[in-house]
């Protein structure tokens, strides 16, 4: 028998071309009793690798193949968890000690945690193989014997691989010499790659890729041959028939190594309590903010939260939602804006700790949502969303707090998909650098090994004329590559917070961003029961500060009345680009359908418009009832209460729960599995057992078996596609309150938006010519008027001078401290910026105030230089008045190049005369179109998009923008099909179609084309 | 002298070299040195060869077997 303890995965980045999953697989078919995961230098595979083993019957055995000086490789094997907790010590300092992305364990290092670990000596780039190879017997005798020294005589192996490398038989027994004389075990390994040789070429590419190289481009680390890939026990016999003794040795490290649990609860936070208990300070500080909270505590809310209190008593919950609050806590005091939102929004306790903002009281929400009781073995999640600028303010305090060694951040490994895979291994293959950004360009989002299939399902790639004969091979590697990780990355918001070092559990690395993280992605954490605290960035978060903190009577968000008419009859005009959640197409759409007047068909409004309820066509049905056009039935009438809301339809994950316990009598735990067990889509028998449990156990609390199974067939039908209700309602109220700022403070509200781009559905040009479509009038950047961000002065937006391209912030703040400039002279003598931000600040009209010729002013640019003063003689002076300034559509495009926009003009204002003359309305004018019939639009692009259907056909949403305002177009599939192509490769379209003027009008395409 | 033909090969053998033309002589292959494997470049087609390092009492060289059969890479200084 033998056991593979030299293996390379996925998370060798770039390295290991199979996944975790298929090497475990391999193993147990061909009955290893273990098998041995030795990434490099990482352990991001252990917590996948530890749970397939333990699937399949198999002894993992976590280790690593560690970067040591020189360069040299060592595999390194934990065969416990003493050995686990210091092979992750190492590997932290390894990382932490050595520039970032180039760990090297150092002798020191080695020694220091060399306890509790099995080494082998290593692969072809160890120090002792290389030795030996150069025929250097007496220095790898010596490295053998430092080696031995470090880890000890039983703990070290000389690693001998046989994969038909020039003269390796030979350094093979050189290796063996010496390990006869020095009395050192040897043992076998595969050098594991891959599960098969096909794919030899895979790992040979990505190596290429890992590299920067070309395939024609030789590299030490590419190999030379297919050999690396999972061999079986017998063919390592016949590898090593003349040394059974290695093949032996691979079983007895396996039984020398043990199974162990990777995490405990020692690793759960704790919240120093000052001597209380910690429930005792947790209830204590409950039952003040739900006196703050409510007016006057009455018994339902008492029972509530003592319901609450006790399930997270009996789970051990108090220091985590401690944790939580101080942290909501630190925002209040540092005046960050911030909202909890997600299931914890269920919680009555974190509305009172005032972690979220809803009231799952008044909204009767399930707390069993949040925290299930009879599946304690869940951490409960916390979101909260903070104002972006600030959030790492916070993540810092957080690490203060409980100790660097304690708190690090969650990783994400970035895996391949079809437009980076293109872009990575087409260089790799030595494709011209233009013609790879063509293809990739043309990729839709879709996965790297749908890349083929792409190329007959989507119209733009069928009419692209590429010639994929010649990408065949680049289409089989990139299939290959699909879903492996390409690198380890930071996740947006996921801290990891610890009482004991986080070291002992996982490596921890620097990441891009200046934190530590540890190399464990949000999965593994949660696997591993780790605290895992969500500190989001809500870029609408800072907006929303920027605005209230700009209007003159400093607004108070929170108190913004939900009862606000004028915002509604905004709502219901559908006319919202920039409310928070309420300003795509459908959701417009639906607004101006909906009608509505109160904030629980906000909340329903954010449930509606996701990819389930309009996959599960609920969305029809919603607003049927609504509008009193179909009537509003119980089947039981049990359920008017938890259904009147969203007018009997089953909308929220919340109602599915509450269904299950009034009517068939579940625990809220049990109702809450079967949520889960319907939301997940479970397969048909699974569905069919969890239906005959309901209608039984509905049947003994009196229902008729008929309604039994009605009321199943709804949550059926629903649940799969419900949404959490306290999410919704936390949206839903934020997504109002900012309808109400685009309502009442529209310009601080556009303004605010447009300085905290990127965010939302609409780019900034479409936000602008919203807010000048609304009569705000947008001012273009002045040297001596703008400020840093955009501002609003007189209910008029002046372009910030950051927008400016290429802009320095150094340079900006010495700008903005020197103004005001009294003409083009002063400004370039005191301020000397650099050439291209002179001309760009005249491109964007920014020294309009100087002379409102650019083109004259450009031609001045060029008489400056910072050593001298511009001296002009007469024939130069003459020459001057007499320039000739740029057109209006050239200042357009040079605005739109140096802004991303133009302030002064919409591109389609300038060919509106040509438009007309061709028949194409306005939006203004399509609007008032009646009666509805075939219109021309003509208009910026903006989101081509293609949700899921519920028929399964692909149906193309986007919106046309033009100098008038939105107009948005459905492109069905036989109209797709044609003209797919100018939709996805197009940034203006004239559209020919059918108005409708259901909800905001819209037009269904019939003809599209390019425009120039 | 030995002349050989358009497609002939300067080696012959088996699963191993056995003879090399050398100097227009067929020179008997009296070991082999050391074999190995490479897999060539695939991306333009190429398949696996096998590789030989193998001396004759003219010397040493690689000689490599594929698909194609046998082939005279280098000698050996």
């Amino acid at each position: 028998m033998f056991v593979h303890l030299h293996v390379h995965t996925q998370f060798s980045f770039l390295d290991g071309a199979s996944r975790l999953e298929a090497l475990v697989q391999r193993a147990a078919e061909l009955d290893m009793p273990a098998l041995a995961m030795t990434d490099h230098n990482n352990l991001s595979g252990a917590v996948q690798f530890h749970k397939a083993c333990r699937q399949a019957g198999i002894k993992p055995i976590i280790g690593a193949e560690v970067t040591v000086e020189d360069g040299h490789h060592l595999t390194l094997l934990a065969p416990n968890r003493a050995g686990y907790a210091n092979l992750c010590q190492l590997l932290t300092e390894a990382h932490l000690s050595n520039e970032r992305g180039k760990p090297v364990a150092s002798q020191q290092m080695l020694r220091k945690y060399a306890q509790d670990i099995i080494a082998l000596s290593g692969c072809w780039h160890s120090e002792i193989f290389s030795l030996a190879y150069q025929r250097r017997h007496l220095q790898a005798q010596r490295a053998v014997q430092k080696y031995r020294d470090i880890f000890g005589r039983d703990n070290f192996y000389l690693e001998l691989q046989e994969t038909f490398y020039p003269r390796q038989h030979a350094t093979n027994k050189a290796l063996v010499e010496i390990a006869r004389e020095l009395k050192v075990p040897v043992v076998a390994t595969g050098n594991v790659h891959y599960v098969d040789e096909s794919q030899f070429k895979a790992q040979d590419i990505l190596t290429c890729v890992r590299t920067l190289t070309t395939v024609d481009e030789p590299h030490p680390e590419r190999k030379i041959n297919a050999e690396f890939y999972f061999k079986s026990p017998r063919q390592m016999q016949e590898l090593f028939s003349w040394l059974p003794e290695a093949l032996a040795n691979t079983l007895q490290i396996a039984e020398q190594c043990q199974e162990y649990e990777l995490s405990d609860d020692r690793y759960l936070p704790r919240f120093g309590t000052k001597g209380k208990a910690p429930m005792q300070l947790l209830r204590y500080l409950t039952y003040k903010g739900a006196r703050r909270r409510y007016r006057g505590l009455n018994d339902r809310i008492k029972r509530r939260l003592e319901y609450e209190l006790s399930i997270i008593e009996q789970l051990g919950f108090a220091h985590y939602f401690l944790v939580v609050w101080d942290v909501a806590r630190e925002a209040r005091r540092r005046g960050i804006r911030y909202a909890g939102r997600g299931s914890a929004a269920d919680s009555a306790v974190a509305y009172c700790l005032h972690i979220t903002d809803v009231d799952a009281v008044a909204r009767n929400l399930s707390f069993e949502r949040f925290i299930n009781p009879e599946r304690g073995d869940n951490l409960p999640d916390i979101d909260i969303d903070f104002d972006a600028r600030y959030r790492d303010d916070i993540a810092e305090y957080v690490t203060q707090k409980y100790g660097e060694d304690k708190v690090a951040t969650v990783c994400t490994f970035q895996t391949y998909h079809a437009r980076g895979a293109i872009r990575d291994i087409a260089r790799a293959l030595g494709f011209p650098p233009e013609e790879i950004e063509r293809l990739a360009r043309l990729m839709p989002h879709i996965n790297a090994d749908a890349i083929d299939e792409a190329f007959d399902r989507f119209p733009e790639l069928r009419d692209s004329q590429l010639p994929v004969y010649k990408y065949r091979q680049l289409l089989d590697l990139c299939s290959q590559a699909a879903g492996l990780p390409r690198h380890i990355g930071t996740h947006l918001g996921g801290v990891i917070i610890s009482s004991q070092p986080l070291n002992t559990l996982s490596p921890i690395q620097q990441a891009a961003k200046g934190c530590r993280s540890i190399q464990f992605d949000k999965v593994d954490v949660e696997d591993l029961r780790l605290l895992k605290l969500d500190l989001l960035c809500l870029r609408m978060l800072s907006a929303v500060q920027d605005t209230v903190t700009s209007t003159p009577k400093q607004l108070d968000f929170a108190s913004i009345p939900l009862n606000d008419q004028l915002t509604y009859k905004l709502l219901n005009s559908g006319e919202t680009a920039g409310a928070f959640q309420l300003e795509s197409p459908a959701q417009r759409n639906l607004q101006s359908r909906l009608q509505a007047n109160n904030i629980e068909d906000i909340v329903a409004s954010v449930a509606l418009i996701r990819p389930g309820p309009i996959k599960g066509n609920m969305v029809e049905p919603f607003l049927a009832r609504r509008r009193g056009q179909e009537p509003v039935t119980y089947a039981d009438p049990r359920l008017e209460d938890i259904l009147k809301d969203t007018y009997g339809v089953v909308l929220f994950q919340e109602q599915v729960i509450e269904i299950a316990v009034k009517i068939a009598g579940f625990t809220p735990g049990e109702a809450d599995q079967l949520r889960r067990a319907l939301t997940h889509h479970r397969d048909k028998g699974q569905m069919q057992a969890i239906g005959k449990d309901f209608v039984r156990k509905a049947i003994q609390r009196g229902c008729s078996q008929q309604v039994a199974q009605t009321i199943f067939s709804y949550m059926e039908g629903y649940a799969g596609y419900g949404f959490c209700e306290a999410h919704a309602a936390a949206f839903g109220d934020t997504g109002y309150k900012t309808a109400y700022l685009l309502t009442h403070y529209p310009a601080h509200f556009y303004a605010a938006l447009l300085s905290n781009q990127p965010m939302g559905y609409f780019p900034a040009h479409t936000l602008i010519n919203e807010a000048k479509r609304r009569g705000i009038t947008v001012l273009g950047p002045s040297i001596n008027e703008s400020k840093v961000q955009f501002a609003v002065r007189d209910g008029t937006i002046r372009v910030g001078l950051r927008q400016v391209r290429q802009m320095p912030a150094a340079l900006l703040d010495r700008i903005l401290e020197g103004q005001p400039y009294k003409g083009l002279q002063d400004f370039m003598h005191r301020i000397r910026p650099p050439a291209n931000v002179a001309q760009n600040l005249v491109l964007c009209g920014a020294l309009d105030c100087f002379d409102n010729n650019r083109r004259r002013l450009l031609w001045q640019l060029g008489a400056y230089s910072p050593a001298q003063q511009p001296q002009l003689n007469l024939h130069q002076a003459a020459e001057l008045a007499n320039i000739e300034d740029f057109t209006d559509q050239q200042k357009c495009c040079h605005e739109w190049d140096m802004l991303g926009f133009s302030p002064t003009w919409h591109p389609l204002e300038l060919i509106r005369s040509k438009l007309a003359e061709e028949g194409v309305l306005t939006v203004q004018q399509i609007k008032r179109q009646r009666p509805a019939g075939t219109v021309k639009a003509a208009g910026l692009l903006i989101r081509p998009h293609r949700p899921p259907t519920r028929s399964g056909r692909t149906v193309v949403f986007f919106t046309l923008e033009d100098e008038t305002g939105l107009l948005d177009v459905t492109v069905f599939e036989n109209i797709y099909e044609r003209y797919g192509k100018e939709i996805f490769s197009s940034s203006v379209l004239l559209v020919e179609g059918q108005l409708d003027h259901r909800g905001t009008a819209s037009i269904v395409a019939e003809r599209i084309q390019r425009l120039n | 002298m030995k002349q050989l033909a358009f497609d002939e090969s300067p080696v012959k053998g088996g699963e191993q070299p056995e003879q090399i033309l050398v100097r227009g002589c067929w020179r008997r292959v009296e070991s082999i040195v050391d074999r190995w494997q490479e897999t060539g470049r695939w991306w333009e087609g190429e398949r696996v060869r096998d590789f030989f390092l193998v001396e004759t009492t003219q010397g040493a060289f690689v000689v490599s077997q594929g698909p194609a059969g046998w082939r005279l890479e280098r000698p050996i200084d």
